[in-house]
């Protein structure tokens, strides 16, 4: 008897266990994965949400291959109340259930992001679907025609498209690989605020002309959709969108972005291009990396932030110049002066535009700040996001440069 | 009792330490946060401290006593009626904790997986273990948590060393918090985050060696602090806004946002089948004790054969919540000074008096 009651309960335990999952299941054909969404201010509702849906190859009739995905993908857009409304309606036409949990992507335009976008962010960091780590993106353009002009010509997984593109920003320094959480934690901080990556629709009739500028400024003055580039792809990512609150306030340069990256302790690695000493009408192309991290000192003066920043950079020279001896310890000291200057240069000019023009604190200066004071009150008093405005600053750049590539003299 | 049913130091240990890390689970190092702001790990330190002398006032108490717990000292101490009431009292306390405790895991799992499962299927899949668990005995069950703790404890600290990459050590800032009297005085209500001392007053008779009860109660309130100091300093480093928000489950946040490399991503499903596993565990050394002091107030034959009732206690008690309004509220106003009223209050004046009747009676 005991056996035969042992036999049915383990029966009965293995079935919890193997058909336990029969009871919600929900297969792939039953689910349209977004890899991105864009939002926008809505026509004829609140706001307008598109969906970027990656078609799976077998539901395309594709030809197969590793991946599960084809290039192709859809968006659809729907004006609505709130995102998770949108959703539903989405829902409702495409007859499948929207799923966020491969999404990469998070668009918003400037038109709403200046109007403040903290609803949307708290909703979306509520939903359990969506990655922490996918991007926040704020397009110069409309939302949903930053999607559809998502055009993947080197990748054909879209989702992994996004990541890529996004991940550009370790080699080029031209914008930051901002996430979904890190966003968030900046908009709710008392330390620093918000920030974005800036992107926008690369057109022959968005492209900027910047030949009144010196050669060595041009490449890092473009914001997304400036630079005079002709490909098939449509999107280009380039700058920071900065936000004060939840507000979009201004938008930073290619340049202005590499020299946010220096500061923060975020760059990786790049390629500036400097004056040339020797020849006023052509540039040398360094390529640094961090000597060391950089570093930071906040004094208070008579209630005004003094803010230090020492950075420390290694690098080699890429470009190679006829009448340049790069072996010579003296040209390349004064390619190091140059370099530094230079860098010094860009860097307060990013620090005084974020201070006096956007008053907005992107570089969390305030964490340096912040262990002068003892208690909680104490720090909110000091009304640190609002005395930014007031800071001034002292920057120090030290480069070493090592040599040039494979030669060093023609 | 039976010796084959007396567990090592080892087994004692990880049973005590279970309870902590199911407590860092079940968010208190929010609650911890929440009430002290950027001064948490400092609270942490200060209660750590305050505990282990806690907990070596306890050894000394328990000395005299070296083969009782806490409703056989309070038998000695006022008869039968204090028994009856301190047995009761724990009955009480254990079932209040477990029932809650298992409410708000299957609240939490419903919410991140199972959306459309209804709560009484999630309850029922955590207390069908522990019916078995009871009827084992607390030997199986010490030592299948002596296999699991390691496990538990190796993957909490993944979770913490793996967020190191993004942590911001600033925020440790400004030191005082909220104030030094919220870090300090009013802070130190936050040492009911060791609620594990309530297991260590039952776990003399139970041990094959109790004089080993003193390295036993050290260690673990060690190891409980040092688990306690980590989770709570990883989430202050990690969020800006943890003073401030209430989340379901604070360590959840973090394994959210660990990632090896392009190819390790969201691995938190890992992380929750690990914990659902620590929660069996809990759930059953906590209905283990159930059954004991229940055996001890009875003086039943067999105490296993409860195994059904007191589960189905805990399944009511997790029954009566509504929702998690209810659970946070109990988790961060009532719960609080349930512990602190019966573990570090009535217990330890219950031990004291017990060791001046024991030095009267000697002097006598």
């Amino acid at each position: 008897m005991k056996i035969k009651a042992l036999a049915i309960l383990l029966i009965l335990i293995f079935c919890m266990f193997t058909l336990g999952g029969c009871y919600n299941a929900q297969g792939l054909e039953a689910l349209a994965y977004a890899v991105a969404i864009g939002i926008d201010k809505g026509e004829s509702d609140k706001i307008r949400v598109s969906l970027q849906f990656a078609i799976l190859s077998n539901s395309s009739g594709g030809s197969g291959g590793s991946s599960s995905q084809s290039q192709e993908s859809t968006v659809t857009t729907v004006d609505c109340a709130s995102i998770d409304s949108g959703i539903a309606l989405v829902n409702s036409y495409i007859s499948k259930k929207v799923n966020l949990s491969h999404c990469k992507a998070i668009v918003i335009s400037e038109e709403l992001a200046s109007e403040g976008i903290s609803e949307y962010i708290y909703t979306l960091v509520n939903n359990l679907e969506l990655r922490p780590d996918c991007n926040v993106i704020i397009s110069r353009c409309k939302a949903s025609d930053y999607l559809e002009n998502s055009q993947p010509t080197l990748e054909s997984v879209s989702a992994r498209y996004y990541e890529f593109t996004l991940n550009s920003s370790e080699y080029t320094g031209f914008t930051e690989d901002v996430k979904l959480s890190n966003f968030y934690s900046d908009m709710l901080s008392t330390t620093t605020q918000a920030h974005a990556i800036l992107g926008g629709i690369n057109a022959n009739s968005t492209h900027q002309n910047h030949s009144n500028l010196p050669p060595y400024d041009t490449e890092g003055s473009y914001k997304a959709d400036e630079s005079p580039i002709k490909s098939e792809t449509g999107l280009e990512n380039m700058g920071i969108a900065v936000f004060k609150s939840d507000k979009l306030v201004g938008e930073l340069t290619g340049m202005e972005s590499l020299c946010h990256l220096l500061v923060v302790n975020k760059f990786e690695s790049a390629v500036i291009s400097i004056p040339n000493p020797y020849d006023i009408n052509s540039v040398i192309s360094l390529y640094v990396t961090y000597a060391k991290k950089p570093k930071t000192s906040v004094k208070i003066i008579n209630g005004t932030p003094y803010i230090k920043c020492n950075i420390n950079l290694t690098g080699s020279i890429q470009s190679l110049d006829k009448d340049l001896n790069y072996s010579d310890q003296n040209t390349l000291k004064n390619i190091e002066e140059y370099a530094n200057s230079y860098l010094e240069q860009c860097i307060s000019s990013y620090l005084y535009k974020t201070a006096k023009e956007y008053k907005t604190d992107i570089g969390n200066f305030g964490r340096h700040a912040i262990n002068k004071y003892a208690t909680w009150n104490d720090w909110i008093e000091s009304d640190w996001l609002y005395n930014y405005e007031n800071s001034f600053f002292a920057v120090n750049v030290e480069t070493t440069i090592q040599s040039g590539e494979l030669y060093t003299k023609l | 009792m039976n010796s084959l049913q007396k567990i090592g130091k080892f087994e004692a240990i990880a049973l005590v330490v279970i309870v902590t890390i199911n407590q860092i689970i079940f968010n208190l190092p929010n609650t911890i946060i929440i009430n002290t702001g950027s001064s948490a790990w400092l609270n942490v330190i200060y209660i750590s401290i305050i505990a282990i002398l806690f907990c070596l006032l306890i050894c000394k108490l328990f000395k005299k006593f070296p083969t009782q717990d806490i409703v056989d000292v309070s038998e000695y101490l006022g008869g039968k009626v204090l028994k009856l009431i301190i047995g009761l009292l724990y009955i009480l306390f254990f079932t209040f904790i477990a029932g809650i405790f298992l409410r708000y895991m299957a609240i939490s799992l419903k919410l991140i997986y199972f959306e459309e499962t209804p709560i009484v299927f999630l309850l029922l899949l955590f207390l069908v273990p522990v019916i078995f668990a009871i009827k084992l005995g607390i030997k199986s069950t010490s030592q299948v948590n002596l296999l699991f703790t390691p496990i538990v404890l190796f993957s909490m600290l993944i979770i913490l060393f793996s967020t190191v990459k993004d942590f911001v050590p600033e925020r440790i800032f400004p030191i005082l918090g909220f104030g030094a009297d919220k870090t300090f005085l009013i802070g130190l209500n936050n040492i009911f985050t060791f609620s594990c001392f309530a297991y260590l007053y039952f776990i003399i008779p139970i041990l094959k060696e109790p004089k080993d009860f003193k390295k036993i109660a050290i260690s673990s309130i060690i190891i409980s602090a040092v688990y306690l100091f980590l989770s709570v300093i990883c989430l202050l480093m990690m969020f800006p806004f943890i003073a401030f928000s209430d989340e379901m489950l604070s360590v959840y946040l973090l394994t959210r946002l660990i990632e090896f490399g392009k190819f390790f991503q969201r691995i938190d499903a890992i992380f929750i089948f690990v914990w659902i596993i620590s929660v069996f565990s809990f759930l059953s050394i906590t209905a283990e004790f159930i059954a004991r002091i229940f055996k001890k107030l009875t003086k039943i034959n067999n105490y296993k054969e409860m195994s059904y009732s007191i589960c189905a206690i805990i399944f009511s008690i997790a029954l009566i919540f509504n929702g998690i309004s209810d659970m946070k509220f109990i988790q961060n106003v009532l719960l609080k000074y349930i512990v602190i009223l019966v573990v570090f209050v009535i217990s330890i004046i219950i031990l004291i008096l017990a060791n001046l009747k024991h030095k009267k009676e000697n002097v006598s």
